[in-house]
């Protein structure tokens, strides 16, 4: 049989291969072999001390009391992790950014760095962790009783005590040996997640083992188990809702806001991506420590005599069984639940208490010259090592007053509902902006009252913290603050009573408050950075401002010194100023290195420590109002200066397209003029010729007069077309440099087309012209001459190019009006082509190149620099069914006391 | 010290990118749907003629938790891969999902 002494050799025996394990991995560690240390599986496996000893012996015993009701528990936690993907990557991620060092410093990180919340937070997990501590400690004296009890020796109870108090001392040495060997939360505990991760394995493989020899030894397979889990006698499912429901919530709750969870999840996180292993792996774990529950339950209720402690039946089966080797095992088991929850557990809120109550209490207590000079890394991870001591003590303790009874069975429920209470506030400034350390603060301290008020202090039993009149009267005769009663409702389950309305009005104060209080500006610069944890890069650089440039680096490095020590301080001041351009150790003190350095000392320190610190050393160079609104402007500014950036390259395409139309006019421009220097040497050369000929002709002897006359006449006319010619040039020339002078005179319009009309010598050619005597009455005050001259080039064009059987010109004069007087000329020729319709007033530009009476393309060129000059326009008017010209008169040419 | 303005998300994706969203929408709906079926036996009660076997809830209760396992695994491995080719965290690069 199992003696004591055996048991006690094994136990020690199996803590001593836990430190060799411990000890390996932090070689492996130190070596830089650290990379199988920190693999997804080990990740997964240390979430493991989840399942505690609570859940490793009691989940038997709930099953056996309460049937399923034990799955919430697992249900629970394995729905937030299925959910990594939405809350628990922005945990991690956060905590990284932000170098978050616990759950405490989480919520008050994010609520401006407030030492409020530190504390506030810091007490709710050591009142719900400490019971939950004295449990795992009583658990395992239990398993010491079990063994005792089949052994036959009656073990005196000062023995179980004792077992507790060694197993305290014990847990604190190895705690205190790798828990709180390094500061900087980069610096993770290799040696602690590998010692879990390998009691996670032994507690799996215990529970597993168990269960296969309880379905397929002793219950006769899967078919049997199954039978017999259905003629148990307790109903195993009568649930109802409320309690399924409000039990799962609070087991998801729990399992992100308690301080050992928080530990391991994000602190000892190393790669994110873990996560997506254990989204599923977690779950895995969890439903095969479940597996086997209601199994053992039943066959433990069958088989063991009636008042058997079903907590221990993991235990007492097997040794009913006459199974001591998987007895043993199972020890083990129970053994690693209990003692790695206790480990993670008392570093968490050690990390907790240090950084949050001690560290400060200390800073303030000093005076400024003696924090100076004393050396504050050993000082905090002394106050760390205290506080592990002072963790186990306290759970010691609480097993020594209130161990053994019920009260403590039932305190996995309520630790889990007291650090629930962190979950509003939690939540809340994680996703919503506007959360406030007012509204947080407010939320849990309301939350947390209502908890030790309906539940935690009834649970010592009545009258043990309460008095029974009080709980059946309310507190002074106020029957509505019964504790199990609030608000007169009665008949709810204590639990579900104490979880709707501790986390109810949790969440509705912190909401309400939330809404009507304003934020400190660190406040709102932290809920940006938590909230857009996604999209911000750097964090921290905002919280200062340029004041700090006050601040010498050196006293800076003297401080980063004493916290982070000499090596690593040198290195980051090194760093940043390499970062800066500079050599040698001491950087420029801009915000953004002082953000920078206080998130390096956040690490170690906690984020509202570190703030007091640098606060303290840059004499109050924190961020105001101000800065936050000038953050606002650059980001208005940028957003106009995009704008206007906008806008101008919006205006260079345009520049760019009208320029790539001027230049594609000008090609076509210079091709015209190729053409034009071609046709005016021909047009200068053809009339030469006649005359170089004709007045040889005439030096010839014997030429007859007749001919002599003929040939006289030829050479004049000849002459009288280069002369015209010449006189289109120079009067173009003429008008284009502006030297032309215009004589103004009062007509009717209709006189200058009849003198047009005459000029161009239309009546004797086959051109009809179709006027309209009566628009034309109006009198125009102008230079006759000039418009005249217009008239007459569009005349003689229709005249040229109005071909066919019928050619036929409209002068159609429109109704004088604001925008002047237009004339139109249309004739019935074959028109201008789309393509030729913008350079047809350019000069040298020819309306038709092999047309048969060309002229020197001079004419609508003529035409537009006079009516420029008149104040007016001439343009192509398509559309008409033949060429048409509109020439448009400024509306100062039409007298006032016109006739219309 | 002015930053570069941050780009605006764009509104449409390329395939691969709106495949990997909607593998986020799924993975943040997965717990929805896990917990939504285990209610579920909640509105199953044990009918006095022995209707209801405690056995069936738990094998019902095992299965939802496996097919939760399975979908998590695919998604989780999907997303992981997500994540890296977009140059997501990786403060240690090193160890894939394993």
């Amino acid at each position: 049989m199992l003696t004591f002494n055996i048991l006690v050799l094994v136990s020690l025996g199996y803590v001593a291969f836990l430190f060799g394990v411990a000890f390996l991995a932090e070689r492996q560690a130190q070596g830089g072999r650290s990379d199988w240390l920190r693999s997804p599986l080990v990740y997964t496996l240390s979430l493991s001390i989840y399942c505690t000893a609570w859940t490793f012996y009691g989940a038997v015993g709930n099953a056996a009391r309460s049937g399923f009701e034990f799955l919430t528990i697992y249900l629970g936690p394995s729905l937030v992790m299925l959910g990594w993907w939405g809350l628990l990557r922005k945990m991690v991620r956060i905590g990284k950014v932000h170098r978050i060092t616990s759950i405490a410093d989480l919520v008050s990180s994010r609520y401006g760095k407030s030492a409020l919340i530190g504390v506030v937070v810091t007490l709710i997990a050591l009142a719900g962790v400490t019971p939950y501590i004295a449990l795992q400690l009583q658990s395992i004296t239990l398993s010491y009783a079990v063994f005792a009890g089949t052994a036959g020796e009656a073990w005196p109870g000062t023995d179980l005590r004792a077992v507790a108090f060694w197993s305290a001392v014990g847990l604190a040495f190895f705690t205190i040996l790798f828990g709180t060997r390094n500061l900087d939360a980069n610096e993770r505990h290799h040696g602690v997640v590998m010692a879990i991760a390998v009691e996670a394995v032994v507690k799996f493989t215990a529970l597993i083992a168990v269960g296969i020899f309880v379905v397929w030894g002793l219950g006769g397979g899967l078919g049997a188990t199954l039978a017999r889990i259905d003629a148990a006698e307790a109903t195993l499912w009568d649930q109802s809702g409320g309690r399924w429901i409000g039990l799962t919530f609070v087991a998801a709750a729990a399992f992100v806001t308690l301080p050992r969870m928080f530990q391991v999840m994000v602190v000892e996180n190393a790669d994110e991506r873990h996560l997506a292993t254990a989204g599923w792996a977690f779950p895995a774990y969890v439903m095969g420590m479940s597996l086997f529950v209601v199994p053992i339950a039943v066959t433990g209720l069958d088989l063991m005599p009636a008042g058997a402690n079903p907590d221990m039946f993991v235990l007492t089966v097997p040794l009913a069984a006459d199974r001591p080797g998987l007895a043993m095992l199972a020890f083990l088991g129970g053994f690693s639940s209990a003692t790695s929850m206790v480990i993670v557990a008392s570093i968490a809120l050690a990390t907790m208490i240090s950084n949050h109550i001690l560290v400060p209490v200390w800073i303030a207590a000093m005076r400024p010259d003696q924090t100076e000079r004393s050396d504050l890394r050993r000082l905090v991870l002394n106050l760390r090592r205290l506080s592990v001591a002072g963790v186990l003590a306290l759970g010691y303790a609480y097993y020594s007053l209130a161990g053994g009874g019920a009260a403590l069975a039932a305190m996995g429920l309520i630790a889990f509902l007291g650090v629930a209470q962190i979950l509003p506030g939690m939540l809340g400034g994680l996703y919503w902006r506007g959360a406030t350390a007012a509204g947080a603060a407010a939320g849990l301290v309301t939350g947390a009252a209502i908890w030790a008020w309906t539940l935690f202090l009834p649970s010592f039993g009545s009258g043990a913290i309460i008095p029974p009149e009080v709980l059946v009267e309310g507190p002074w005769g106020l029957e509505w603050l019964r504790p199990q009663a609030l608000f007169g409702i009665v008949g709810l389950d204590p639990l579900m009573h104490a979880l709707i309305w501790s986390i109810g009005l949790n969440t509705l104060v912190f909401v309400v408050v939330s809404l009507v209080t304003f934020p400190a500006p660190l406040e709102r610069l932290q809920g940006a950075a938590f909230v857009n944890v996604f999209e911000v890069e750097a964090p921290g650089a905002r919280a200062w401002t340029a004041a700090t440039a006050r601040v010498e680096a050196e006293d800076l490095l003297v401080l980063a010194q004493r916290i982070l020590g000499p090596g690593p301080a040198q290195a980051v001041f090194q760093a940043a100023a390499r970062a800066q351009g500079k050599a040698g150790f001491l950087p420029d003190v801009t915000p953004a290195f002082v953000g920078q350095l206080e998130r390096e000392l956040a690490g170690t320190v906690g984020a509202a420590t570190a703030h007091a610190m640098m606060a303290q050393a840059t004499k109050g160079a924190t961020v105001t109002v101000a800065d936050l609104m000038r953050v606002a402007d650059e980001t208005a500014q940028i957003m106009e200066a995009r704008g206007a950036l906008q806008a101008k390259t919006d205006e260079l395409g345009r520049t760019a397209r009208a320029l790539q139309d001027a230049n594609e006019k000008l090609t076509r421009l210079a091709v015209q003029k190729d053409e034009f220097l071609s046709q005016i040497s021909h047009e200068l050369r053809t009339p030469m010729t006649s005359i170089r000929s004709f007045s040889g002709l005439l030096q010839e002897p014997g030429l007859d007069p007749a001919n002599q006359i003929r040939f006289a006449g030829i050479i004049e006319a000849e002459a009288l077309r280069l002369t015209r010619l010449l006189d289109e040039l120079l009067d173009l020339s003429v008008l284009e440099n502006g030297q032309v002078v215009l004589a103004k005179a009062t007509l009717p319009l209709r006189a200058i087309i009849d003198r047009a009309v005459t000029a161009s010598a239309a009546e004797g050619s086959a051109l009809r012209i179709h006027r309209n005597g009566a628009d034309e009455s109006v009198l125009v005050e102008t230079d006759p001459d000039r418009l005249a001259q217009v008239f007459i080039n569009l005349i003689s064009n229709a005249i040229k190019y109005a071909q066919g059987s019928r050619p036929v010109l409209r002068i159609v004069v429109g109704t004088p009006g604001p925008g002047g007087l237009t004339l139109d000329f249309v004739d019935n020729g074959p028109g201008i082509p789309a393509a030729d319709q913008d350079l047809v007033f350019e000069k040298f530009a020819r309306l038709s190149p092999e047309g048969t009476e060309a002229g020197a393309g001079l004419g609508l060129a003529i035409c537009r620099e006079i009516m420029d000059r008149l104040g007016g326009a001439i343009s192509y008017l398509p559309g008409q069914g033949g060429a048409a010209f509109r020439v448009t008169l400024p509306p100062d040419v039409l007298p006032a006391e016109g006739p219309r | 010290m002015a930053r570069p303005p941050r780009r605006a998300p764009p509104v449409f994706l390329e395939r691969a990118s709106y495949r990997a969203r909607r593998r986020a929408d799924a993975a943040a709906i997965l717990p929805v749907i896990a917990g939504a079926l285990w209610m579920m036996p909640l509105l199953w009660r044990p009918s006095t003629d022995g209707g209801l076997r405690s056995s069936t809830v738990l094998i019902v209760i095992f299965g939802i938790w496996i097919l939760a396992i399975l979908a998590a695994l695919l998604l989780g491995r999907r997303l992981a891969r997500d994540t890296d080719s977009s140059g997501g965290p990786g403060e240690d690069p090193g160890q894939g999902p394993g």
